[in-house]
C-alpha cells in the first residue's frame, strides 16, 4: 500500500492552478478573481506601493500628462493621480465591501424570517417593506438622503461617523430588497424540500431548521448576489461622491477624482478622466466576471457533468 | 382462531380510537377520516392498507401530531404509551417526534439534507433528543448505521448523501429514525421509490429491526404482498374508515369485506391465465366530499343494497376479523 502511495504522482503547480480555475467557475471568473487580487492588495499596501502622497499637493507640476514620474499623469493640484487610485480604492472598497456585509446580514436574517413564517404577517410585513424600499432607485434613495443629512462627518461620542460611514450603511440597507428577495425565494423553495420534511418528523424545531438545514442549502445563490452587490456599491459610491455627496475631499476616492477630473472632461487632459474610469471599470468587470462563474460553478446541472 | 383471541394480551403501545380528521371545503368542513380504531402492540408490524385518499397517510401524521392547517383533529384520542397527544403543546409534539415515534417516508433519494455528511444528520438528530456528548452521539450513529446494514459505517459517517444508492439512503433514514430508539416507526410506503432487490433488503431490515429491537411498526401501504409480506395484523381503509381488520394471513386467506376481496384480485399473480385481464376496482374512490351517511364503498360494490347507501355498517367481530359490512363474504371463500 505504502508503495503505491509513493509512486502516486505528485500534483503539478500547473494542475493546481487548472483545479483552482475550475473551482470558481473557468478562465473568465479567474480573471476577475485575479482582477480583484490586484486592487485589494494595492488598497491594503497603499502606504508601500504608491509612489507619491495621494494629497499632497505640487503646483509645478499641474495637469502633466502620463510620464516615467507620473506613470498616470497628475490633477490639477500636481497631485499623481496613480497614487490617489490607490489610496482611493481604499475608501471605495470599503464602501462597497462594508455596504455588502451589512445588506448581506440584514437581508438573509429578514429573507430566512420571511421564508420561515411564509404566507403570516411576517412575510407580509417584511417583503412589502422590501418592496416599498425597492420603488424607489438605489441611486435615487443614497442621493435623497445623504442629501437630507448633509455629508458632514456625524459625531456619536467617541466615534465619528465620515460621510463614507454614512453612505456605507445606507448602502448596506438599500441593498435589502435584492439579497431579501434572492434569500425567501430561494428558502422558500428549499423549505418545501422533503429533508425538512424528514427533519420536522425528527422532532427539530422551525428555527433551527432554516438556520441549520435550509440557509446551508441557500449558499451559493447568495454568495453569487454578494459579488453583484460589491460592485453596484462601487459604481454608486462613485457616482454619489462623483456629485459630492460621498467621500470627502481632500480624501480620495475613485468617484471624487471623476468629479474633479469633470471640468477637464472636453479638455486635452485625458488623463484626468480616463483612469479612475478605467479603474472603476475593471474592478466591476472583475466583481461580475467572478459572480457570472460561481453561479456557474455552484450550478447544480453542471456539478452533474463534473466530478 | 383461537390463537387470534389470544393476542390482546399485549397492552396497545398505539391506540387510536374514534379518530377524526377534517378539513374546510366547498362542501363545508368534510372528514377525511372519520371514527378510526387502530392499536399496534408493543414490538407488533401493524399494516395499514388502503388506496391513495383513503386517509392512511393523514392518521399517520395524526400520529406525529403534524395534521396541517387547514386540517383538523376534529374528535377522539391517540394514545401512545398511555398518553394522549392530541391535547400535546407543539413544543411537547417536537420532543414527542424522533424520540418516541418516528417516521420514515418514501423519497429516500430527497430526505436527506444534500448538504451535509451523513454522520452530521444523524448526530444531530440523536444531540436533539439525547442528553449524551458529541462523542457519545457519534457512537450510537456508528450502532444504528451498523443496525441498518450499512458495511463501514465509521467511515460512511463522513459521507454525503449522494455517494449513496436509494437503497442504502433509505437505510439511512431508518437509522436515523432509529437512533433515538423510539418506541414506534411509522413506515409510509417505505419501498415505493425503490427497485424489487432493494424492496425485498428493507423488508427484512424491517422485520430484523422488529425483532432485535423489539421496535413496534405501523406500515403504511397500499402493496398488499409487502403487507402480507411483513405484517401480523392488518388494517383496511377506505373512505376515511376502517373496513375490515384482522391477521395478515386470515384477511388474505379468507377476506370477509368485498373491497378487501377486489384489493386482493388486482394484484398480479403467477397463477393467472397469462392473457387474463388484470382485475381493477370499477369507479374511482370518493373524495371526502361525496361520502354520504351510508358505506364510502356501496357506489362500487358489487353486493351494495339500499341498506349500505343509508347506514354505515358497524365494525363487528366476524369469525376471526373485524368487518364492517352488512353482506360480508362468507367464511368458506378462498383465494
Amino acid at each position: 500500500m505504502s508503495v503505491q502511495a509513493d509512486k502516486a504522482p505528485r500534483r503539478s503547480l500547473g494542475s493546481f492552478i487548472a483545479s483552482q480555475i475550475e473551482l470558481v467557475g473557468g478562465w473568465s471568473a479567474a480573471l476577475g478573481a485575479l482582477l480583484i487580487i490586484v486592487i485589494c492588495l494595492a488598497a491594503l499596501l497603499a502606504p508601500w506601493v504608491a509612489p507619491f502622497d495621494p494629497v499632497a499637493t505640487d503646483f509645478r507640476a499641474r495637469l502633466k500628462p502620463p510620464s516615467w514620474a507620473h506613470w498616470m499623469g497628475t490633477d490639477q493640484a500636481g497631485r499623481d493621480i496613480m497614487s490617489r487610485l490607490i489610496w482611493g480604492a481604499r475608501a471605495s472598497l470599503k464602501v462597497s465591501f462594508g455596504a455588502a456585509v451589512i445588506g448581506t446580514l440584514l437581508g438573509v436574517s429578514l429573507g430566512l424570517a420571511a421564508a420561515r413564517f411564509r404566507g403570516g404577517i411576517v412575510d407580509n410585513l417584511i417583503m412589502r417593506t422590501v418592496d416599498a424600499i425597492a420603488s424607489i432607485p438605489l441611486l435615487i434613495w443614497a442621493i435623497a438622503v445623504i442629501g437630507t443629512i448633509g455629508p458632514v462627518p456625524i459625531v456619536l461620542g467617541p466615534i465619528t461617523l465620515q460621510n463614507e460611514d454614512k453612505l456605507l450603511m445606507l448602502i448596506g440597507v438599500l441593498y435589502l430588497p435584492m439579497m431579501t428577495r434572492v434569500t425567501y425565494t430561494v428558502a422558500s423553495a428549499e423549505k418545501m424540500a422533503d429533508y425538512v420534511k424528514a427533519r420536522v418528523l425528527q422532532g427539530v424545531s422551525q428555527g433551527r431548521i432554516m438556520l441549520g438545514d435550509v440557509l446551508p442549502n441557500c449558499l451559493s445563490p447568495i454568495i453569487v448576489q454578494v459579488t453583484f452587490l460589491i460592485a453596484v456599491g462601487l459604481i454608486v459610491e462613485a457616482a454619489v461622491s462623483f456629485i459630492g455627496l460621498g467621500v470627502q475631499p481632500p480624501r480620495p476616492s475613485w468617484g471624487t477624482m471623476l468629479a474633479d477630473a469633470r471640468p477637464y472632461i472636453l479638455g486635452p487632459e485625458w488623463w484626468l478622466s480616463f483612469f479612475p474610469g478605467l479603474v472603476i471599470s475593471l474592478t466591476v468587470i472583475g466583481f461580475n466576471l467572478l459572480g457570472d462563474g460561481l453561479r456557474e460553478a455552484a450550478d447544480p446541472r453542471r456539478m452533474a457533468h463534473g466530478a | 382462531m383461537m390463537h387470534m383471541t389470544a393476542k390482546p394480551e399485549r397492552a396497545p403501545l398505539l391506540s387510536i380510537r374514534g379518530l377524526g380528521i377534517s378539513f374546510p371545503s366547498i362542501y363545508g368542513r368534510v372528514e377525511a377520516v372519520r371514527g378510526l380504531d387502530l392499536d399496534v402492540g408493543e414490538g407488533e408490524i401493524v399494516g395499514l392498507v388502503g388506496e391513495s385518499g383513503s386517509g392512511k397517510s393523514l392518521t399517520s401524521l395524526a400520529v406525529m401530531g403534524l395534521v396541517a392547517q387547514p386540517g383538523r383533529v376534529e374528535a377522539g384520542e391517540i394514545r401512545l404509551a398511555g398518553r394522549d397527544i392530541v391535547g400535546l403543546s407543539p413544543k411537547e409534539l417536537r420532543e414527542m417526534r424522533g424520540r418516541d415515534v418516528s417516521m420514515v417516508f418514501q423519497e429516500p433519494l430527497t430526505a436527506l439534507n444534500p448538504a451535509f455528511p451523513i454522520g452530521r444528520q444523524l448526530t444531530d438528530v440523536i444531540l436533539t433528543h439525547r442528553p449524551v456528548s458529541r462523542a457519545e452521539a457519534r457512537e450510537i450513529a456508528v450502532q444504528a448505521l451498523t443496525d441498518v446494514g450499512i458495511r463501514e459505517p465509521r467511515e460512511r459517517l463522513g459521507a454525503y448523501p449522494h455517494e449513496f444508492s436509494g437503497g442504502m439512503r433509505q437505510r439511512v433514514l431508518i437509522a436515523t429514525a432509529i437512533a433515538c430508539e423510539p418506541k414506534l416507526l411509522i413506515a409510509d410506503e417505505p419501498t415505493t421509490a425503490l427497485d424489487v432487490t432493494v424492496q425485498a433488503q428493507i423488508i427484512d431490515l424491517l422485520r430484523r429491526l422488529q425483532a432485535e429491537r423489539g421496535l413496534s411498526i405501523l406500515l403504511i401501504s397500499h402493496n398488499l404482498h409487502l403487507v402480507s409480506e411483513l405484517c401480523e395484523r392488518v388494517v383496511v381503509m377506505y373512505g376515511g374508515q376502517v373496513m375490515e381488520s384482522g391477521s395478515a394471513e386470515e384477511l388474505f386467506l379468507r377476506p370477509r369485506h368485498p373491497y378487501s376481496r377486489l384489493l386482493q384480485d388486482c394484484v398480479p399473480s403467477l397463477d393467472n391465465p397469462r392473457n387474463s385481464r388484470l382485475a381493477a376496482i370499477p369507479g374511482a374512490a370518493p373524495s371526502p366530499g361525496e361520502i354520504s351517511a351510508g358505506c364510502p364503498f356501496a357506489p362500487r360494490c358489487a353486493r351494495a343494497t339500499d341498506r349500505c347507501t343509508q347506514e354505515m355498517p358497524p365494525l363487528a367481530q366476524a369469525g376471526a376479523h373485524k368487518v364492517a359490512c352488512w353482506h360480508p363474504l362468507s367464511e368458506a371463500v378462498a383465494c
